[in-house]
């Protein structure tokens, strides 16, 4: 159930890249693509339960969540697409 | 408009760990992450090794458990600061954890914190604390077979207490097989077999931590 707290993490990130640009500050996010390397630690299903609940009334509901294999180490946040 | 992020989500745990260790330093405070299944013997360590430690050193503990206090009541009588911390469920103690826990403590007039982990055997290991080292209590009731297959656990400890010699014979455990794919899997980890429950069997481990905590202050 670390789940949880990757979510929070995953959240946490988004977030700031978010806050950190006035740009794209208030923008609703369409798509996270989160990439998983060797070793991800994380189950798709149990992070998205919690991950969904973080994202509830904030710029990232109902953002479309994809997943790509990646050669780069863990779990990680590759990109967002925001409205234009 | 796609933004490229590209930032592992470990990176904010491992910011706050960094960020916890600083701390530490910064007051000269040893800090031990003890972690295992449960059941292993991470209390009864706990209870007996500060018996010793706390003779010459001021301690603290951070007790990191889903629900209960039960670990906590154990060690209340030894008189050093403890503070709590119920996951709800969550199955590892994480940095952000850690940090609220330290801001509890009077780092000035500490010279340890033993941090008890949540009994898990596979989550802790992808947590960095903040902790100067890393130490695996490992029970031979849990079988020879282990290490391999927990193999993340085994991998990043410093120290690995195979606990429960005692109980050697009656599992079937052959102790150097054992040993030996432990240091297959971790050459560099220090490793002590003792019986938590015996106190004398305690005496390397003690007298080695005694000595990491002094060095660690004088340096």
């Amino acid at each position: 159930m670390h789940e949880a707290t990757i979510a929070q993490y995953a959240f946490d990130i988004i977030k700031e890249t978010q806050n950190n640009d006035p740009a794209i500050k208030d923008k609703k996010v369409k798509k996270i693509t989160f990439g998983m390397g060797k070793p991800y630690t994380v189950m798709k299903d149990s992070f998205e339960f919690y991950f969904s609940e973080l994202i509830k009334g904030t710029t990232l509901d109902g953002a479309e969540l994809e997943y790509e294999k990646s050669e780069l180490t863990g779990f990680f946040v590759s990109s967002i697409d925001v409205e234009d | 408009m796609q933004i490229k992020v590209l930032k592992n989500v470990m990176i904010k745990n491992d910011a706050i760990g960094n960020d916890n260790r600083g701390r530490l330093n910064h007051h000269k405070v040893y800090s031990l992450n003890i972690t295992s299944s449960p059941g292993a013997g991470k209390t009864t360590l706990l209870e007996n090794s500060l018996k010793q430690i706390s003779k010459k050193y001021r301690a603290a503990i951070i007790e990191g458990d889903l629900y209960t206090s039960r670990d906590a009541e154990r060690l209340t009588g030894h008189n050093v600061p403890l503070i709590q911390i119920n996951t709800e469920g969550g199955c590892h103690l994480d940095a952000r954890m850690i940090s609220g826990a330290l801001n509890e403590l009077d780092l000035n007039n500490l010279d340890v914190v033993f941090i008890e982990n949540v009994g898990n055997l596979v989550c802790p290991a992808s947590f960095d604390l903040g902790e100067n080292i890393g130490v695996l209590v490992y029970s031979v009731t849990e079988g020879e077979d282990k290490p391999k297959k927990y193999m993340p656990m085994f991998s990043g400890a410093d120290v690995i207490l195979i606990n429960k010699v005692d109980l050697a014979s009656v599992c079937k455990i052959d102790l150097d097989k054992l040993e030996a794919e432990i240091k297959e899997i971790n050459p560099k980890a220090k490793i002590f077999r003792i019986s938590a429950t015996e106190p004398k069997t305690l005496t390397k481990w003690n007298t080695w931590l005694d000595e990491q905590i002094g060095e660690y202050k004088k340096s």
